[in-house]
């Protein structure tokens, strides 16, 4: 686990580098709270909330990452569009605890089931997490969703995401249809089934 | 935890976006799940069935379910040359699965609650891909017959 931290601060300090000449952030951080890096960086949401996260929590993301080492961006701060800031912070505050720290299940138990049964909140949480490139954070979420949808029937997915059923009446039957044809070429009676219907 | 009000809120207003705009998200999701919930997936609605039926998520689950050899950009191009990862998974690995774990054949299709475990089997990659050619060799060759090689895989034959 210290190789992979100090691989985090190695690539942290390269990125730095380079761009160290527009680095102006460092007169902002208060000491008490920034006691092992001291590049940080500034991300700035749709909604125009600015939020100081280190350098390695900010590589976590690997849009961010390519913004960083692409300088593109002013004065030190990225902005990062669409997502508002509830989730942005839910995000990077994933990303501040997986920092250094190999991501197991029980961050699945602490973060992601904050965010409780399927809702708005989770999905936005997965777009932000697909936009920002956070790799196990979208792996998490997903997973939720995919758990809550196993087992369930048609009727059940429908209602809990609100989907309205837009199959018509014939493309329901040609999907029956496809399915039976598909199950029965896997039973051995496939060829007596075939002749009799 | 401060969310609680802003939570609340949302709730009452209908859903801000639904689960079904964003189908790479959407994607995403049913690439994490299982053969059973993707057949039932499939029937919810036009844009779920779409999706369904991509074959990068049915690659996804049978990622999941072979070990051994690189699945790589080679191993993609001969399973989309042989008829594409779902008829893989349809024909080879889903079989082979529900034969590691003991489930039976016939509710595979029906979509009822699976109270069993996540199925964690693993089919080895040349096993699939040798059943997956036969079943190939099969369809090109076949005429008018069925293929009808890979049956075994469902139900055990009795040769005493």
């Amino acid at each position: 686990m210290s190789t992979e931290t100090e691989d985090l601060e190695l690539r942290a300090a390269a990125a730095a580098e380079l761009l160290i000449e527009v680095m102006v952030n460092e007169g902002l951080i208060s000491p008490k709270k920034r006691c092992r890096s001291t590049k940080a960086v500034i991300l700035k949401n749709s909604d125009g909330a600015v939020c100081e996260v280190d350098m390695t929590v900010a590589m976590e993301s690997s849009r961010i990452k390519r913004c960083l080492l692409a300088g593109k961006f002013k004065n030190g701060v990225i902005a990062v569009s669409g997502s508002d800031t509830e989730i942005f912070d839910m995000a990077i505050g994933f990303c501040k605890k997986c920092v250094g720290i190999h991501p197991t299940i029980s961050w699945e138990d602490n973060v992601v089931r904050d965010v409780g049964i399927y809702s708005d909140d989770l999905l936005d949480l997965i777009s932000a997490a697909n936009y920002l490139g956070m790799e196990g954070l979208k792996n998490m979420t997903c997973r939720k969703v995919a758990d809550m949808i196993k087992g369930l029937t048609n009727d059940d997915i429908r209602e809990l995401f609100g989907i309205k059923d837009d199959l018509t009446i014939s493309e329901k039957k040609m999907i029956a249809k496809a399915k039976k044809a598909e199950k029965s070429t896997t039973s051995p009676f496939a060829h007596r089934d075939a002749t009799l219907s | 935890m401060g969310t609680s009000f802003a939570a609340e809120e949302e709730h009452d207003k209908p859903h801000g976006y639904n689960i079904s705009d964003n189908v790479d998200i959407l994607a995403e999701i049913m690439s994490r799940l299982d053969g059973r919930s993707l057949g039932v997936a499939a029937c919810v609605c036009r844009v779920w069935y779409a999706v369904c039926n991509r074959d990068s998520v049915w690659e996804a689950l049978c990622d999941r379910h072979v070990s051994g050899g690189d699945a790589g950009p080679g191993t993609r191009s001969v399973v989309r040359a042989l008829g594409g990862y779902r008829r893989l998974y349809r024909l080879c690995v889903g079989p082979v699965l529900d034969r590691l774990t003991g489930s039976t054949g016939p509710d595979r299709w029906t979509g009822a609650r699976a109270d069993s475990v996540e199925v964690r089997g693993n089919v080895s990659l040349s096993l699939s891909l040798s059943l997956f050619s036969i079943d190939c060799y099969e369809r090109l060759s076949g005429g008018s017959l069925r293929p009808a090689s890979l049956l075994f895989l469902s139900k055990p034959v009795d040769v005493s």
